[in-house]
């Protein structure tokens, strides 16, 4: 193969995979985007299982906590592993909305830039709560 | 001194003290010496009636062609593997399976964005070493004889043989086995797609100039 023909094709090559490749996964903006979903998708996770603490002390009686705090979750469930960053949108530094709908039941929500995409691209294994891809929020109840 | 040394030493001397070639061609084979090793050294003084006998030149290895050479085979490994591992992650998020990991999207995108990064670096400098060294062979004969360019050819076309070889096998295995869906035979395309023209040059490469040792 002639030498000016093969790198010809190199070139054309890689220059249309590099453009294909970022038309699907999007530029730096969209990765800035994908990583703080990701840590939103993440926290609420981690929120979530903390609130169902599955592996603390249960007493007959628990309920939620009333409010969504570093100091009422320790309370809740030592075990959980919080963090006060855990608590907020680390893009928009405000908290997550935590609704308590009665001493069992709860959702927590974040807003997300592409709720589709995060489950796609994060862990979809959630256990006791459950995220809805429509609302950005996670839901559970806790016994 | 190696048998080769002490051969081309001995031809050296016969040709100094007259003899032809044809007698020093008989001497050697009566003593035991291939053809092909006669043939070598005899190739190694110019047919010249000139005393002492003119060598001819002889490949050397060099640092430089080395750097040279190991530098433009390293990035055309990089930019051969991660352009099929971007296609292949590519097609992971256009074709999904039903079978595929929970993992795959992210490890995909991830992919996806790591070799745009390693193409981004590495195809320039493959690009500008290539035509940097096809300029240099273009314009000196002797750097032609260098055996780091020789052997590092070589071994670039017996790697891509090689890959291509593997997706053969691999696409016939597939096939056999019921598993030959299109996001499989697609990425095996890929592969030959990038390994083919590699060994197509890389031989047009080294059989242009196969007599010039």
């Amino acid at each position: 193969m002639n030498g000016k023909l093969f790198l010809a094709l190199a070139i054309t090559a890689v220059c249309a995979a590099v453009i294909a490749g970022l038309v699907i996964v999007g530029g730096p903006s969209q990765g800035q985007r994908d990583q703080f979903d990701s840590q939103r998708y993440e926290e609420l996770e981690k929120l979530a299982r903390a609130l169902l603490c599955k592996h603390g002390p249960h007493f007959p009686g628990n309920s939620l906590p009333r409010e969504l705090t570093i100091e009422s979750l320790r309370v809740h469930c030592s075990s959980a592993g919080i963090d006060a960053d855990d608590l907020t949108d680390d893009e928009t530094a405000e908290p997550y909305s935590y609704q308590r709908r009665d001493d069992h039941d709860f959702s927590i929500c974040a807003n997300f830039h592409d709720t589709e995409r995060t489950l796609r691209l994060n862990n979809q294994e959630w256990y006791e709560g459950s995220f809805n891809s429509k609302t950005g929020c996670v839901s559970g109840w806790y016994r | 001194m190696a048998v080769n040394d002490r051969l081309i030493e001995f031809v050296r001397e016969a040709l100094s003290v007259g003899q032809s070639r044809e007698h020093i061609r008989a001497a050697l084979t009566e003593a035991g010496w291939s053809e092909h090793e006669i043939a070598e050294s005899l190739a190694s003084f110019a047919t010249t009636d000139f005393t002492p006998p003119v060598p001819c030149p002889r490949p050397h290895l060099t640092a430089r062609d080395t750097f040279i050479y190991l530098l433009l085979f390293a990035s055309l490994g990089f930019v051969a593997s991660y352009l099929v591992t971007l296609v292949h992650s590519a097609l992971d998020l256009k074709l999904p399976s039903s079978t595929d990991s929970q993992w795959l999207n992210l490890y995909a995108t991830r992919m996806i964005r790591f070799s745009i990064a390693v193409l981004v670096v590495s195809a320039p400098v493959f690009v500008w070493m290539t035509v940097y060294t096809r300029r240099q062979v273009s314009e000196d004969a002797g750097r032609r004889r260098s055996p780091a360019r020789r052997w590092l050819t070589y071994l670039a076309l017996l790697v891509a043989a090689l890959v291509f070889l593997g997706d053969a096998v691999y696409v016939i295995f597939s096939f056999l086995n019921g598993e030959a869906t299109t996001r499989f035979l697609l990425k095996a395309l890929t592969v030959a797609c990038v390994s083919l023209p590699i060994f197509g040059f890389y031989l047009h490469d080294i059989e242009e100039h196969v007599d010039e040792r």
